[in-house]
């Protein structure tokens, strides 16, 4: 299972370095540039001359920036679930699919290993390469916040990008029952990056209008509520469910796929 | 004991065939041949080997364990080289026969593989997208050997390989069956490969196996081929009757070309003694002749049939 680990981590690892770094390096000019948005009150008016629905968007509410913690939940929340999302979702929807393409099922599955440890071993590789973004990302945070002396509850900073972190679990439960049905590499990235995008825009879209507001359901950008989570209300336990079973169900069925699919 | 039994083995995708009816028996310790043309159903069948792809129905045994599905303890008991082998391209070939052999828990410099490597000509320094269609494959002969396989399962080994390589390969292969009984299940479409390696062939057609024997029954069963050359230019088969013996006798280049049964052989050479020969050949044919004329007669009995 190391082996396999080991193999599918050192496949991924370029795109690893490219995630930890993008990732990591938003965040902390986010978390740096936060003294000039906090309490700024030419930032305020400009606010109020922009559209709402867009603001909301971005997760931006008005009042969110006259803290840190607020701060942290609007636009730097927002990209961390949408730039992790995209390398998330695409190491999990590649996972099966680029053996195909690449036509390096051949070798891998005819190994004296089974179908289940090598699935297994590559979502254990995503796992920890997720995990290691999202717990650096959020120590920079943290460490910036606490250096500027702006961050006043680490415990709602490290609640928001929790929530964030667990958001991702749920895209990439999408791409774990995606990709043993998917037979092109490109095909499959494009379909996942689109996933995120198109639920970053349903959660966009539904600020706009209270007809609209149904596309919100539709997407995982509105799992959690971010800004609440930084007025310290605590992780409530439907989100957290919600994201650990679409995680646990897109896993379960991409391995029952998997086993039963010709390569 | 058989390395490989299929009983009525089917295998379809969708509406397209794979293999028909497939009944097949590799006997343990055999070199055995398995041909047929591209689209055939050679990979098909290796693939369901491998446990790549699942029957749609029939009985496929292995090494005397049936397979129902992934079945790795198998494998691990199985070499295999697929026809177009495809490896990560930013392992050098160092590193993946190190892979290979760690999944199989094997410490590659204990394993004999780094002297054939040697044998193959092989350099394992350079990463594997620089490595030629040569290489890779020589890449896979190793990386199928780096265990000590009970069978060893080969789709068209020798593409890509020059002839030294190809001659040091069959040698290896040789030496395998030979000091520990491996079974190789051989796949190709060059026909003189099977003739030099193989004890039994089976030769598969849109699916359905056409014949199964030994090689030298395959070829001793075609009669014998005539050539012959006469002393006088031109086309002499009207002159001398050639063509009651073989009413298809052929001429070209100058060599008039007859095909036999053994039982008109004598006939043939009494006929050609009071003629003047400036050469003069009599052979089996070849398997590729036979393979051939399996596959026109089988397809005429076809059209006839329709």
């Amino acid at each position: 299972m190391n082996k396999l680990l080991g193999f599918e981590w050192r496949q991924n690892k370029r795109g690893f370095w490219i995630a930890f770094a993008v990732v990591v390096l938003l965040q902390a000019m986010f978390a740096g540039s936060a003294q000039s948005y906090i309490g700024n009150p030419s930032i305020g008016d400009m606010m109020k001359s922009m559209p709402q629905g867009m603001l909301e968007g971005f997760g931006i509410h008005p009042e969110s920036l006259s803290t840190y913690e607020g701060w942290i939940s609007g636009e730097p929340f927002t990209f961390f679930v949408l730039l992790l999302g995209f390398f998330a979702m695409n190491w999990a929807i590649g996972s099966i699919v680029k053996e195909r393409d690449r036509q390096t099922a051949e070798f891998l599955f005819t190994l004296p290993r089974s179908r289940s440890e090598i699935y297994w071993s590559k979502w254990g590789a995503h796992l920890i390469q997720v995990l290691l973004v999202a717990v650096v990302s959020t120590a920079t945070v943290l460490v910036l916040g606490a250096s500027s002396g702006l961050m006043e509850h680490s415990g709602a900073v490290m609640a928001v990008t929790t929530s964030g972190f667990l958001t991702t679990l749920g895209f990439m439960g999408i791409g774990y029952a995606l990709t043993p049905w998917l037979n092109s590499e490109r095909g499959a990235l494009s379909i996942g990056i689109g996933l995120v995008l198109l639920m970053f825009l349903f959660n966009m879209l539904a600020s706009f209008g209270d007809n609209l507001s149904w596309l919100a359901d539709l997407s995982l950008f509105h799992l959690f509520d971010p800004f609440a989570l930084s007025q310290g209300s605590g992780m409530p336990a439907a989100p957290i469910a919600t994201a650990l079973a679409l995680y646990a169900a897109g896993s379960l069925a991409g391995w029952v796929a998997l086993l039963r699919r010709d390569l | 004991m058989s390395a490989i039994q299929a009983r009525s083995l089917n295998k379809r995708y969708g509406s397209k065939r794979g293999v028909t009816d497939l009944n097949l028996e590799v006997g343990k310790g055999e070199i055995f041949g398995f041909i047929g043309p591209n689209g055939a159903g050679k990979s098909t069948t290796i693939r369901m080997i491998m446990q790549l792809i699942a029957p749609s129905s029939g009985e496929l045994t292995v090494l005397g364990s049936r397979i129902t599905g992934d079945d790795p303890k198998l494998r691990s008991r199985i070499g295999y080289l697929p026809s177009e082998i495809r490896l990560y391209p930013d392992l050098t070939g160092r590193q993946a026969l190190e892979l290979a052999a760690g999944i199989h828990g094997i410490d590659l410099k204990k394993s004999p593989v780094l002297d054939y490597a040697e044998r193959l000509q092989w350099d394992m320094k350079p990463k594997i997208k620089s490595y030629s269609l040569g290489n890779r494959k020589k890449l896979g002969i190793l990386m199928s050997l780096v265990y000590e396989p009970e069978l060893l399962v080969l789709d068209e080994p020798t593409s890509g390989l020059d002839p030294l390589v190809q001659h040091q390969f069959f040698e290896i292969v040789r030496e395998w069956n030979a000091s520990k009984g491996t079974t190789v299940f051989f796949s190709t479409h060059v026909l003189t490969e099977v003739e030099r390696l193989c004890q039994r062939v089976a030769i598969i057609r849109e699916g359905r196996l056409i014949r199964v024997s030994s090689v030298s029954e395959l070829t001793a069963a075609g009669g014998h081929i005539v050539e012959v050359t006469f002393a006088e230019p031109g086309d002499r088969r009207d002159v001398y009757g050639l063509h009651s013996l073989d009413p298809a006798a052929a001429f070209t280049d100058g060599v008039h070309r007859m095909h036999v049964s053994d039982n008109k052989l004598q006939a043939m050479l009494g006929m050609l003694t009071d003629k003047p020969i400036a050469d003069l050949n009599v052979r089996r044919p070849s398997l590729e002749e036979r393979f051939m004329d399996e596959y026109r007669s089988k397809s005429s009995t076809e059209a006839g049939g329709q």
